[in-house]
């Protein structure tokens, strides 16, 4: 039974297989050959994964995301935190790090901040003087937070994944975003004193109010998206609804920024992206139920724990194996899959599965950054118009700082955990 | 991103994103009258959850002709002969089109079960073999595009014309 799991996985793996057709693939063929089950589990096992409320959420929040890329809220944003902290030194650069930070916590998708953020203010940096490196390299990192700050799609697919609660790990991932924003921020401060970077007069009281008076609709959706959420007035999903709709009435009717015939096109591309989240997602599971049902979790527990002792080895050597596999596919797809085989393993380790979805989600972060599968390197090299290595080149400083945040966050699990254990528990 | 002229093509596309959108403000103006009126349907996590089924793979058949599907390249970009490209990506599409048919032809033998057995939702009351439905119907349509898409890969290698990669062309 492994060996026909591992070996046609592999296999297809290599063949370039899609992912959701090959996870369904091994599930049939290990069903067919070695079970006595009927398959007709398989459409069961599909339909039981997706029949969950918890899962509209995924679509409702790319697609909110998409249509505040496509508006104005994202314009608005960055107009108030430049009048904010603009006087400072290295100001544009501490704002595009904010900006991306108040982005994060309404779009779940890191691509889609980059976009939102990097389309404005990637030229705003250049011309004020900071450099292609360090400015393509900056919007391209600090876009990364919009995975760690909530709302997440990858935390709310681990959630799928692994039953944890939303609320929950939505809350863990407030500090550790902090976190990143804050070391990003302290390394742009000792940057522009290094360099020396021109600082630009500081906005007047008139124009920060004025600018206040139209990002106010921005400031306020994640107020009511998290306090929906943890107030108790909503669900989850309910609260991606209502962000959506609120998104559209804002950009529609308040901004004038979308016009209403547009609204379909501006939903197509996110609509189809996540119905493909949505179906291997729902294939992964069922993949997973066959596992579960054959006790390979079990199986794996005993062989990791007889020969690793330490709980924090076996943290470093998870961290280890998803850089490694960030290098040959997508670390979501690998989460889906890998991280239901060690629940067994974190069980008697004792490690909170909150603090195991963080880290899973700063890897991911890291995956989004480094080639060949790094999107928002992708997005960037359409932003800048400039080679794969010049962004690699740029990010690189920004991702030793994250990887220094990942250790943190795996051998400290007060930064994940403090919130949701004074709030949640 | 490429867009399909074709009268089904449009068809399928509008209906999810409009499916998408109409369940997302249902869901907005369910929260408000209970939260205002204190009133609220009790149908709709119901629909929700059926809705999800069908966007899942309403969403990966679309999904299947612009080749949004993530899979792994890494191997196959380092092929250097376009007629091994062609040949291994024939052979994967001929995989997915079987897995799919497999999936088509049990996703239906359970929703005709279902229909035998009469069993009817929780809610809504309506039988419960209708939310199965998207599972083989959609099952079939993807699998009849990868099918069509390796019949090009097929065609492309007999007539020994240079590599085209995946969702190049409309199906």
């Amino acid at each position: 039974m492994i060996t026909t799991i591992v070996g046609s996985f592999v296999l297809l793996l290599l063949m370039g297989t899609p992912i959701a057709m090959l996870l369904l693939a091994t599930t049939a063929l290990a069903l067919a050959l070695h079970s006595s089950t009927s398959l007709l589990i398989l459409p069961q096992q599909l339909f039981n994964a997706l029949d969950n409320s918890v899962l509209m959420s995924v679509p409702f929040f790319i697609l909110a995301g998409n249509i505040m890329t496509r508006g104005s809220m994202a314009r608005h944003l960055i107009e108030v935190v430049n009048c904010l902290v603009g006087g400072y030194p290295g100001g544009l650069a501490i704002a595009t790090t904010l900006a991306c930070l108040f982005f994060a916590s309404l779009s779940g998708s890191s691509p889609a901040t980059v976009v939102a953020i990097g389309s404005v203010m990637l030229p705003a940096l250049i011309k004020a003087g900071y450099g292609d490196r360090f400015s393509v390299g900056l919007v391209t990192s600090a876009g990364s937070l919009g995975i760690v700050i909530p709302p997440s799609i990858p935390m709310i697919l681990y959630c799928l994944v692994m039953n944890v609660s939303v609320a929950e790990l939505f809350l863990a991932g407030v500090l550790p975003g902090l976190l990143i924003a804050g070391v990003f921020i302290t390394y742009t401060i000792c940057m522009s004193y290094h360099a020396g970077w021109s600082v630009a007069e500081k906005a007047s009281w008139r124009s920060t109010a004025q600018s206040l008076r139209q990002g106010v609709w921005a400031l306020i959706l994640p107020i009511i998206v998290l306090g929906g959420i943890y107030g108790g007035i909503f669900t989850p999903t309910e609260a991606a609804a209502v962000s959506v709709t609120y998104a559209l009435i804002v950009e529609v009717l308040i901004h004038k920024a979308i016009k209403v015939k547009d609204v379909p096109e501006v939903c197509m591309e996110g609509a189809i992206l996540s119905g493909c989240l949505l179906f291997i997602l729902a294939c992964a599971m069922t993949l997973v139920w066959l596992l579960t049902a054959e006790r390979i979790p079990q199986q794996l527990a005993d062989l990791i724990t007889s020969h690793v002792q330490s709980k924090w080895l076996f943290l470093i050597m998870v961290n280890i194996l998803f850089l490694l596999i960030g290098t040959v596919m997508d670390n979501v797809s690998a989460m889906l899959i890998l991280s239901p085989l060690f629940v067994e393993t974190l069980n008697r380790f004792q490690i909170d599965y909150v603090q195991y979805g963080i880290i899973m989600v700063l890897l991911i972060e890291f995956g989004f950054l480094t080639p060949p599968f790094g999107l928002n390197l992708f997005v960037a090299m359409g932003l800048s118009r400039k080679s794969l290595i010049e962004v690699t080149a740029g990010v690189a400083p920004f991702l030793v700082l994250l990887l220094c945040c990942v250790v943190l966050v795996t051998f400290v699990p007060a930064i994940s955990l403090f919130l949701p254990k004074v709030f949640l528990r | 991103m490429r867009r399909t002229t074709g009268f089904f093509g449009r068809l399928e596309e509008w209906t999810l994103v409009c499916v998408l959108l109409a369940l997302a403000i249902a869901s907005f103006v369910q929260v408000v009258c209970r939260y205002f009126i204190g009133f609220s349907f009790t149908w709709m996590e119901e629909v929700t959850r059926m809705a999800s089924v069908f966007i899942a793979f309403l969403g990966a058949a679309i999904g299947v002709k612009y080749g949004t599907h993530f899979s792994m390249v890494f191997v196959y970009e380092r092929l250097r002969s376009d007629r091994v490209r062609q040949m291994l990506l024939l052979l994967v599409n001929l995989v997915c089109c079987v897995v799919l048919l497999v999936v088509a032809y049990y996703g239906w033998e359970q929703a005709m079960k279902l229909r035998r057995f009469g069993t009817l939702t929780a809610v809504l009351r309506i039988p419960k073999y209708l939310p199965y439905l998207p599972i083989p119907v959609f099952s079939v349509i993807m699998a009849v595009r990868f099918l069509m898409q390796g019949v090009d890969q097929l065609r492309d290698f007999i007539s020994a014309k240079p590599f085209q990669p995946h969702g190049g062309r409309d199906a």
